[in-house]
């Protein structure tokens, strides 16, 4: 996805002209919401991505016994509100003018999906976290992340 | 008055647009449980779903927390009487309301 420089700006706008009004775009222009949507997403993800590292170490801390699962879905919860405020100045930025020519790293592509993924399990398994389906969906989910790492790595 | 309203059984959602915050009650008391502010492909899943459990992109098929949705059409039935929202807040456009069913482990 090639990330239009200057719609999300608009669509930024006319979401924000709007809320001044009352209003929201996703009941006056669904389509608009959604394309607005995916411009949030593609900053979250290129985001989120720079965390990856991050995330990896904690799940391999988790499935080496080094934390329990509490101590993961701590992080987990951290690393998704870092995201959440991360994301909002960095939107606030963008519809100022001040970030210019962004474009997000392809890599990025889908990876918002991992900490949602974690922040359901976590919910999931909240004051269960010593259940096996919790650690073998951890784990399933780390060799997925690895795989990727590796690649990377080549 | 413009609302996405889906139920199932135990848990009622109301969503605020503009913040992107969630609302979780629980259906039989009314008793509320927590708020949880989604990150934009939540929000977007929640939009297109009615769920928002990350079920796309790399981990699709992994998650397993939110039953699929099932819009109603009489949301006095389901949701009013058993949230402490009053008519004020039902007008309120920014508001949607969900429900869904917490069917973890």
């Amino acid at each position: 996805m090639t990330y239009n420089q200057k719609r999300p700006i608009q669509l930024l706008k006319r979401s924000q002209d709007l809320k001044n009004q009352g209003k929201n775009l996703f009941i006056e222009n669904r389509e608009e919401d959604f394309e607005l949507s995916e411009y949030n997403i593609a900053v979250e993800e290129h985001i989120f991505w720079q965390d990856r590292y991050q995330v990896a170490l904690s799940m391999e801390d988790f499935l080496n016994r080094k934390i329990d699962g509490k101590e993961l879905c701590g992080r987990v919860y951290g690393l998704r509100r870092k995201l959440i405020n991360t994301c909002e100045k960095f939107m606030l930025e963008l519809s100022s003018g001040k970030v210019k020519d962004f474009q997000p790293d392809p890599r990025s592509k889908g990876f918002g999906s991992l900490i949602s993924f974690l922040r359901a399990e976590c919910d999931n398994f909240q004051e269960d976290y010593a259940n096996p389906e919790f650690y073998d969906s951890i784990k399933a989910c780390f060799l997925k992340l690895q795989k990727v790492l590796d690649e990377e790595e080549k | 008055m413009e609302h996405i309203r889906v139920v199932q059984n135990e848990v009622i959602r109301i969503y605020d647009l503009d913040k992107q915050v969630i609302a979780v009650f629980q259906k039989s008391t009314g008793q509320f449980t927590t708020t949880c502010q989604l990150t934009p492909d939540e929000h977007n899943a929640l939009m297109k779903t009615g769920n928002f459990g990350g079920g796309k992109g790399w981990f699709s098929g992994q998650v397993k927390n939110l039953s699929p949705v099932t819009p109603v059409n009489s949301f006095e039935s389901d949701v009013t009487g058993v949230t402490p929202i009053d008519n004020s807040q039902v007008d309120n456009p920014g508001l949607l309301f969900f429900t869904n069913t917490i069917n973890s482990k």
